[in-house]
């Protein structure tokens, strides 16, 4: 039989053997079980012996948690004509927020519809051009899009898990059977098990958006006497809209992924009216847009933006709008072009 | 020796190709978990640090460099991690010594297989008991199949401390190997 020494032997382990040195590799593995037995060993040296299946660890949600973690730094691109600001940090927060909590000495029980003697301590919040993210005690992960607030109950730790938004966030809300996740969200009364969502809900928004991502949620208006209405139960793909007149609308999408670019900086409009995308772009570069003529402000635009900066963005928008954009310092001016003669 | 040139995937994730990483996440992810797992015994940790070495990565993309090959970069920096993350909670690194005890004989076994099995389970017990160093090396170099410039890369040591780690680990294995009749 052929001599097989450390040399050979290597090669065989890295695939490199030549035709005579596995054949004699192969001889041996069938004359002694043990030697088998060993180069299998060999072959899985980094394998522990109680080693847990590698299907113990997701891929796709690690890879989803670890965008998460990132989003921070994609960072939202200023105009080019200010400094790039700097987009706040996340980890301070999430330690603010725990340490404001551990003062609370004895928890009260929270009224879970927020009346007005619910405390709330404000846990993020975000200008214009800035996302942030936000770890909470009970391990919920929020991402604030620009300028939104995010406030927890004083008793957040110890009592029920409520919280205010404002503005726009994707939660992924840790699970807790005993202490269910109550969000309100402008008009709206968000009720969570645990599971993966986000909502829109500025100020000057006509409606509350909601898009569930994992899990199930159940939503209901607030009327302004503060009487509930009957919650609506969502489910993954369903993206609610619900008006000041707390009536909601729910539509379907087979994937509500597309909901969530917004995390990885990614600017998406199908088909939204011009006005609604200035608006948006406001937010996101913190200018100011005039739209020059209310015909050009409902022309419709479908277009996506990945990490632009804002001049690419209108060259791109206006050009396919036919439009003169102009830009100066922070203000930016959209005008119909003059028809051709 | 010249640097080899650069991976493809790795430029493409400097550009900010955001499907270049999840490919690369996708590749290694689970391998990478159980090789931090071998350092720190637990799953949760060892997920942990491998999202870490990710995370990092996605977040200065723009300035990642890697000079060996990009597994090299990524088990280098788990290992890196996972050391860190021992010192830091003065966790010893429990090598389970019950994997030297003979594979149970469960009767209807045949012998043959029964002896192949003991042999795997010695050779992977022997290989756990080796200084980290040689373990590394060793692992990086039979069950990763890098080469000797992509561990030193992944090891932060020069490719002659790889071979002589190497040499060390073969050193203590030499006897046994030659007992399970592998080697003369």
């Amino acid at each position: 039989m052929r001599r097989i020494d450390w040399q050979s032997l290597d090669r065989a382990l890295t695939g490199q053997a030549t035709a005579d040195e596995r054949a004699a590799l192969e001889a041996r593995s069938r004359a002694y079980p043990s030697a088998a037995g060993a180069l299998a060993g060999l072959r899985r040296v980094g394998v522990v012996p109680d080693a847990p299946p590698l299907a113990r660890w997701n891929v796709e949600d690690a890879l989803a948690k670890v965008k998460l973690a990132s989003p921070e730094t994609t960072p939202v691109r200023i105009s080019p004509l200010r400094s790039r600001r700097a987009i706040a940090m996340v980890v301070g927060i999430a330690a603010a927020a725990a340490a404001l909590l551990i003062v609370v000495v004895r928890s009260r029980v929270v009224d879970p519809t927020l009346d007005a003697a619910t405390k709330l301590v404000t846990a993020g919040s975000t200008a214009r051009g800035q996302r942030l993210r936000v770890n909470l005690v009970d391990g919920t992960q929020v991402v604030l899009g620009p300028e939104s607030r995010l406030s927890i109950a004083k008793e957040f730790e110890r009592g029920a898990r409520t919280v205010v938004m404002e503005g726009e966030a994707y939660f992924h809300v840790a699970r807790d059977e005993a202490r269910p996740f109550r969000l309100r969200a402008g008009s709206g009364l968000i009720d969570v098990l645990g599971t993966e969502f986000t909502v829109r809900a500025y100020r000057d928004d006509s409606t509350v958006r909601v898009v569930v991502v994992t899990g199930r949620v159940s939503v209901r208006g607030l009327s302004p006497a503060r009487r509930s209405t009957k919650p609506v139960t969502l489910q993954r793909g369903d993206v609610a809209d619900l008006d000041r007149g707390d009536s909601v609308v729910v539509t379907h999408v087979a994937d509500p992924s597309a909901y969530l670019e917004w995390l990885a900086g990614r600017l998406d409009f199908d088909d939204a009216p011009l006005h609604d995308v200035a608006h948006r772009l406001e937010r996101w570069y913190d200018v100011r847009i005039d739209i020059a003529d209310s015909t050009l402000a409902l022309r419709r635009v479908s277009a996506s933006f990945t990490d632009q900066t804002l001049r690419e963005v209108l060259r791109s928008l206006c050009g396919g709008l036919r439009a003169r954009c102009v830009q100066d310092g922070r203000d930016v001016r959209m005008e119909a072009e003059p028809p051709r003669r | 020796m010249t640097d080899i040139a650069e991976p493809a995937l790795a430029q493409r994730i400097r550009s900010g190709d955001a499907s270049a990483f999840d490919t690369l996440f996708r590749a290694h992810y689970q391998e990478l978990c159980l090789f931090g797992y071998s350092y720190l015994r637990s799953p949760e940790a060892a997920e942990e640090i491998v999202q870490d070495v990710f995370t990092a990565i996605w977040t200065r993309r723009a300035t990642w460099r890697v000079h060996e090959s990009v597994e090299a970069y990524l088990f280098g920096a788990v290992r890196n991690r996972a050391l860190r993350r021992l010192a830091r909670g003065r966790t010893e690194l429990r090598w389970r010594r019950g994997a030297n005890e003979p594979a149970s004989s469960a009767l209807g076994v045949p012998d043959r297989e029964l002896e192949r099995a003991e042999a795997e389970q010695l050779v992977r017990a022997a290989v756990a008991e080796l200084p980290e160093r040689s373990r590394m090396a060793i692992t990086l170099r039979w069950q990763h199949q890098m080469t000797y410039p992509e561990i030193a890369a992944a090891m932060g040591i020069s490719v002659k401390g790889v071979e002589q780690h190497l040499a060390r680990g073969i050193k203590r294995l030499r006897k046994l190997l030659t007992h399970l009749h592998v080697i003369d």
